[in-house]
């Protein structure tokens, strides 16, 4: 019995070990970056690191002053708030230490409150370099601080104790340093350091294993993630739906393309961070995803497929006579035009458009069920809303329609999603409460 | 021209089948080729609502938007539109409102009136509904805000048109448990 007690109270001394050691708050910084002088390009640099980031869209709740938190993310284990961090002592990061920040960030345990849930993408910052964290840091005390208290996360048992994330660390954080490509350009690897670091593309655009970390040999392989598909955005994937590197550039600076528009998480990204970084960044950023490794930013490349996309395209009888199109002329055409050309600044063209060209279908027919807000990225490019018609349309309507525009808009010889795949993700959405009538279009998404 | 044929019940009263432009818009069809205009294009775009009408299912009643929906997608269907609501008085030959149009006149519920005939159709499919499942009193103005919510006004800021039909539900107990 002793000795059962003995092994006991050792191999719980061993897990509290393990899970201690997984914490993050052991973590330490190189001592000589204390010794770093404040200046005013740091500080700018530190800015523009905040927006690759995109800090601020995580950590500004709905009409809330910049970095406050507050921000709502519904989890599979239930809820979570965004925290502040402005130089606030008492509700923000007021009494953070250098070391503190690199914690936090980089290694995901705060002073204030302990282990960070992963929300916080410090699986991704964690590439972060020294240089950009020291500026990020140096930028972090010139924000205004405000003083509002933190929401409380809302969470399921075991989820909701901090100290088991550091078990979570230990066997799914990858806890190394962001590592060049050899062989590569310099404008490829700093792609690369923008898409594994700041720019933390994976958090979304990975699928993610049973403990919920991202599978790194499927890196940016698409996921479902708030009930869209954060599509495959591997270089072949992308190249096949026609993206090219001077179209890709205009999306991340417009979030407007030949091939679609942005929404949803995209858009935000687009709007907070993508849009506000330099063409050269974004260049950098086209280079290492679509894997190009020839580019320099003025160049321009023969589009073939954007040409295309920009001469419009009529549909012809044969086509109009279908199964389906009289689905799309019943539900979409009123706003979509009888060809799917769209409205300039009002309603985005079908033909070509990257939610059709997809492998997957799953944001065609969610985008069909669910709509969209509205959205504005200038004075003059904007989208008007899309209502969803999931009270109307039935599965069967929706599976000849999705089916009949991939042919004819998407480039598929074929498309043969069936109406029980269609139902299936009717029920998710629906379950994940994604299907309630939004009402007016009172979410306008301005700048 | 690509036509498409279409047969359905509007107001009581059998249409077609006639032959129609595949492309018409449900309130095309209503305007140039029925003469009813009393459904109102608003936005175009189906956000805000004010051109929805009433089907009559076997179920109940549903809502559509006529603004962005082909003729072809009504085919079948027994609507109502605003034209179809108000009754003669056989004795006296007077109109008569239903009681939701009623209620919004005696609430003053709108100004212009482009946002009523959509107003009109949504509330009386919920007024309808309650008669087979009456609304728990302390929900009804979620309730409202749920059925109603959709609808765009811009001259009286919905306080009326929700005032009106919280009142007209609660001075009929048959539509409250």
């Amino acid at each position: 019995m002793k000795q059962w007690m003995g092994i006991g109270i050792f191999t719980g001394i061993l897990a509290v070990g393990f899970i201690y050691l997984g914490s993050g708050q052991t973590a330490v910084i190189n001592p000589e970056l204390n010794n770093i002088k404040v200046s005013e390009a740091i500080k700018e640099r530190g800015r523009q690191v905040a927006i690759e980031g995109d800090c601020v869209a995580c950590h500004t709740g709905p009409n809330g002053a910049e970095f406050a938190g507050g921000l709502h993310f519904l989890s599979p284990f239930g809820d979570i708030y965004s925290t502040n961090i402005t130089p606030d002592k008492t509700h923000g990061i007021g009494n953070y230490s250098r070391e503190d920040f690199y914690r936090a960030v980089k290694f995901g345990y705060s002073i204030n409150s302990g282990n960070l849930y992963p929300a916080m993408p410090y699986t991704s910052y964690r590439k972060l370099n020294d240089e950009d964290m020291n500026a990020l840091w140096t930028y972090f005390q010139s924000v205004k601080p405000i003083e509002q208290a933190n929401k409380d996360n809302d969470l399921i048992f075991p989820t909701n104790i901090r100290f088991t994330l550091g078990g979570w660390n230990q066997l799914f954080f990858d806890d190394s340093d962001f590592k060049k490509t050899v062989g590569k350009s310099d404008i490829w690897n700093q792609g690369k350091y923008f898409v594994e670091a700041a720019g933390h593309c994976g958090e979304c655009h990975t699928p993610r294993n049973i403990g919920f970390a991202m599978k790194s040999n499927a890196a940016l392989q698409g996921a479902i993630i708030e009930g869209w598909d954060a599509v495959d955005i591997t270089a072949k994937q992308l190249k096949k739906r026609g993206w090219t590197h001077n179209e890709l550039i205009r999306f991340f600076k417009e979030g407007e393309s030949n091939l679609g528009s942005a929404f949803a998480g995209m858009y935000t990204a687009i709007n907070h961070s993508l849009r506000h970084m330099k063409r050269e960044n974004l260049s950098a950023i086209s280079t290492y995803l679509l894997d190009e490794d020839q580019h320099s930013t003025m160049t321009i490349t023969s589009q073939l497929t954007t040409e295309a996309a920009n001469s419009p395209r009529f549909l012809t009888e044969d086509e109009k006579a279908q199964k389906g199109y009289q689905g799309y002329v019943s539900y979409c055409a009123g706003c979509h035009g009888l060809d799917g050309l769209g409205k300039p600044n009002a309603v985005v063209a079908i033909n070509n458009n990257s939610v059709l060209t997809a492998d997957s279908a799953y944001n065609a027919i969610a985008v069909i069920l669910r709509g969209l807000p509205s959205k504005r990225q200038s004075l003059i490019q904007g989208t008007v809303a899309m209502n969803g018609f999931s009270s109307e349309i039935s599965d069967l309507e929706l599976t000849e329609l999705v089916n009949f525009a991939r042919v004819v808009w998407g480039g598929h010889s074929d498309s043969v999603i069936d109406v029980d795949e269609v139902k299936a993700i009717r029920k998710q959405l629906d379950e994940s409460g994604y299907l309630k009538d939004s009402g007016p279009d009172k979410s306008h998404s301005g700048l | 021209m690509n036509t498409v044929t279409v047969e359905l019940i509007l107001n009581g009263k059998k249409i077609g089948p006639i032959d129609v432009a595949q492309g018409t818009m449900m309130i095309q069809f209503l305007h140039e080729y029925l003469n009813l205009t009393g459904t109102k294009f608003g936005c175009g775009a189906g956000i805000c609502h004010a051109c929805v009408i009433l089907e009559k299912t076997k179920t109940g009643h549903v809502t559509h938007r006529t603004c962005i929906k082909g003729v072809g997608a009504f085919n079948g269907m027994n609507l109502m539109t605003i034209e179809g609501h108000a009754n003669i008085d056989v004795k006296t030959e007077a109109l008569v409102l239903h009681p939701v149009q009623q209620a919004f006149i005696d609430h003053f519920s709108f100004q212009c009136g482009w946002c009523t005939s959509g107003f009109v159709n949504e509330a009386i499919g919920y007024y309808e509904s309650l008669k087979q499942q009456p609304v728990v009193q302390s929900e009804l103005r979620a309730a409202l805000e749920h059925h109603l919510g959709t609808h765009v006004c811009r001259c009286t800021g919905y306080v009326k048109y929700y005032q009106a039909m919280e009142n007209l539900i609660l001075s009929q107990p048959e539509l409250i448990r």
